[in-house]
């Protein structure tokens, strides 16, 4: 150990981001002392077009904030201003949101596992993953009318329904994916190579991911039980939800935690579709929206809240979101100090990096 | 959703965030907002899925104590209020002395003297 | 042995993607393709210019023309849902791409008659 330390960009273009950020390593000799983020490179201003478009128009632009995760943030957006007005959805609506925000955590946490395997070079499973989630973004086709962006949520419901003879098709369908996703997990949990990857590497204690104020499958892979569908929204409340976790807290555990709740939002979908009630699928809504709300759901990546303030007019006032990927920085700074110079693409991924979400 | 906020001087910001750490409280959130005299800075912790809010009324330009001694994780809220409404706090944990969040305008989300128009007409329209 | 099953099962498969300019590509009833306009229905009420997100409809009432940039437009369908009169609708073939010299604002001249109402008897 020379004792010198030279700092080391690990920059905005890199082939294993999936979106800009920047770390600055602060490297002696392979390892890594300590990291500090910089971001900002996508940030477009999208709050501040609050005071310009009118509340009900507002969710196609809380939809596009991000492409992986655009069901949950238009879903929370209408709780958010529903819970705000006192309107009442019809059950049949929040089952239908609950089934389509599933299929969203599906689709984005297949898309993880093929970045995943194309970070560590392992290319052809990368192709076998996202083979998979074309199947999930065709159902999502067929019954929304969108792969990416599914503009289905408005204020008061939804927009479409979908018969009940193509919902029992796709129960159907459901056990072709579900026998191909248990052969792709397989791989990720059980193959050598990758092992040798991840597991020892980016460990994260519990008190140190409490502490640091982690979220999602990052603070659920070092042991800690905390998912905001525990607190019974939607359809969850009446479903039952336990969340699932694993000790370890290195970047095995949170692969493994992921790849659990790929089946858990199989079971979920299951569930939705034989209790689904019948009735109407929205409901109207007059008046404009007054007073301030905290709207909380949980993405794919971990917890997000919406605050939405309004004044009686039909423009809201103020219009904040803070995304998982925010809350978990300071727990990336505090894992990166302390690996080796080539582990850190992979421990940088493990954390599941939504930058345009970040920085909207 | 528990919407109760309770109202505390700025002084007690920093006791505040001890009580809550030894209290077993996860940060969630520290959200700015304009107010119809000065802006509220509210702190938004959680326990067990209920949540409990705080909130300062703060003036322009003003200095506010850091709660990054309790809660290692705040400074990503702060630098981005610092970046984005011009506040300051003292004794961040990571200061990035306005770097975090590079605006071509310093200090874009301040009240301004005149509000943006309401609706934007992008292309000229022939009446 | 499973590596042999696999290497054999490669040889023989239909590939998996579909062969985009001999196949026409697959979506289904609901996809949100392309927005179509009918003149004949329109009223001008200029609902769907107040109403759309991105702003890429223009109405004009005094020269009576509807004008839409193809290019602006997400296909999101709140002017469908806006419009009273039934003169929006969509389509599902996906809009094919194309340079701005090629394809600029569309223009439709409105050609809604009011039909007569018919005289009150006094």
């Amino acid at each position: 150990m020379t004792g010198r330390q030279t700092i080391i960009p690990f920059g905005p273009q890199h082939p294993v981001l999936p979106e800009p950020i920047h770390l600055d390593l602060v490297v002696e000799d392979e390892h890594v002392i300590s990291a500090i983020p910089s971001i900002g490179y996508v940030h477009r201003g999208l709050e501040s077009l609050v005071d310009r478009r009118e509340y009900q128009d507002f969710v196609y632009l809380a939809e596009r904030i991000c492409g992986i995760c655009s069901f949950t943030h238009s879903s929370t957006f209408c709780q958010g201003i529903e819970g705000m007005m006192g309107v009442e959805v019809p059950k049949r609506a929040t089952y239908l949101r609950t089934m389509w925000g599933e299929y969203s955590r599906i689709h984005s946490h297949l898309l993880w596992l093929g970045l995943f395997a194309d970070s560590l070079g392992f290319e052809s499973l990368f192709y076998q993953s996202w083979k998979i989630r074309e199947s999930i973004l065709n159902e999502l086709e067929a019954t929304t009318g969108g792969r990416v962006i599914q503009g289905v949520c408005k204020v008061g419901g939804v927009r479409r329904d979908v018969t009940n003879h193509f919902l029992s098709e796709m129960d159907d369908r459901l056990d072709g994916i579900e026998d191909e996703m248990k052969s792709l997990t397989n791989v990720f949990m059980n193959d050598y190579d990758v092992k040798k990857r991840l597991v020892g590497k980016g460990k994260l204690s519990k008190e140190d991911a409490y502490a640091l104020g982690a979220v999602g499958p990052t603070a659920r892979g070092s042991g800690l039980y905390i998912d905001a569908r525990s607190t019974g929204y939607l359809a969850y409340g009446d479903i039952g939800f336990k969340p699932v976790a694993e000790k370890g807290g290195d970047g095995y555990a949170r692969c493994a935690v992921r790849c659990k709740e790929l089946f858990q939002s199989v079971e979920i979908i299951r569930r939705v579709i034989t209790d689904m009630p019948e009735g109407p699928v929205s409901v109207s809504v007059k008046g404009n929206p007054e007073g301030e709300y905290f709207s909380r759901s949980e993405q794919p990546r971990g917890e997000v809240i919406h605050y939405i303030k309004g004044n009686g007019t039909k423009y809201l006032t103020q219009f904040r979101v803070r995304t998982p990927t925010l809350a978990n920085v300071p727990a990336l700074v505090s894992i990166i100090g302390g690996c080796d110079l080539a582990d850190v693409p992979q421990i940088v991924l493990t954390i599941d990096p939504c930058i345009g979400c970040m920085e909207r | 959703m528990n919407m109760e906020i309770t109202s505390i001087n700025v002084a007690d910001v920093e006791s505040v965030g001890v009580r809550m750490k030894n209290g077993g409280y996860r940060l969630v959130v520290i959200t700015c907002t304009p107010a119809d005299e000065g802006y509220y800075i509210t702190y938004s912790f959680d326990k067990e899925f209920r949540l409990e809010h705080y909130r300062v009324t703060v003036s322009d330009g003003a200095a506010i104590p850091s709660i990054g001694k309790s809660y290692g994780g705040a400074f990503v809220y702060e630098n981005e209020i610092h970046d984005l409404y011009g506040f300051t706090f003292e004794g961040m944990t990571l200061d990035f002395k306005g770097t975090f969040i590079k605006t071509s305008i310093p200090y874009p989300f301040k009240k301004k003297e005149q509000p943006a128009p309401t609706v934007t007409i992008v292309k000229e329209v022939k009446e | 042995m499973k590596m042999l099953k696999t290497i054999l099962n490669q040889f023989f498969h239909k590939p998996v993607t579909t062969m985009f300019p001999e196949e026409p590509p697959r979506n289904y009833e609901g996809t949100r393709g392309h927005l179509v306009f009918d003149p004949s229905k329109c009223t001008s009420c200029t609902m769907c210019m107040k109403r759309c997100p991105s702003q890429s409809i223009v109405v004009d009432r005094a020269a009576k023309t509807w004008t839409i940039d193809r290019f602006r437009c997400v296909m999101c369908g709140n002017c469908i849902d806006v419009c009273r009169f039934a003169a929006l609708s969509m389509e599902r073939e996906y809009s094919k791409s194309a340079t701005k010299a090629e394809r600029d604002v569309e223009k439709f001249d409105i050609t809604y008659v009011k039909p007569e109402k018919p005289k009150k008897e006094e």
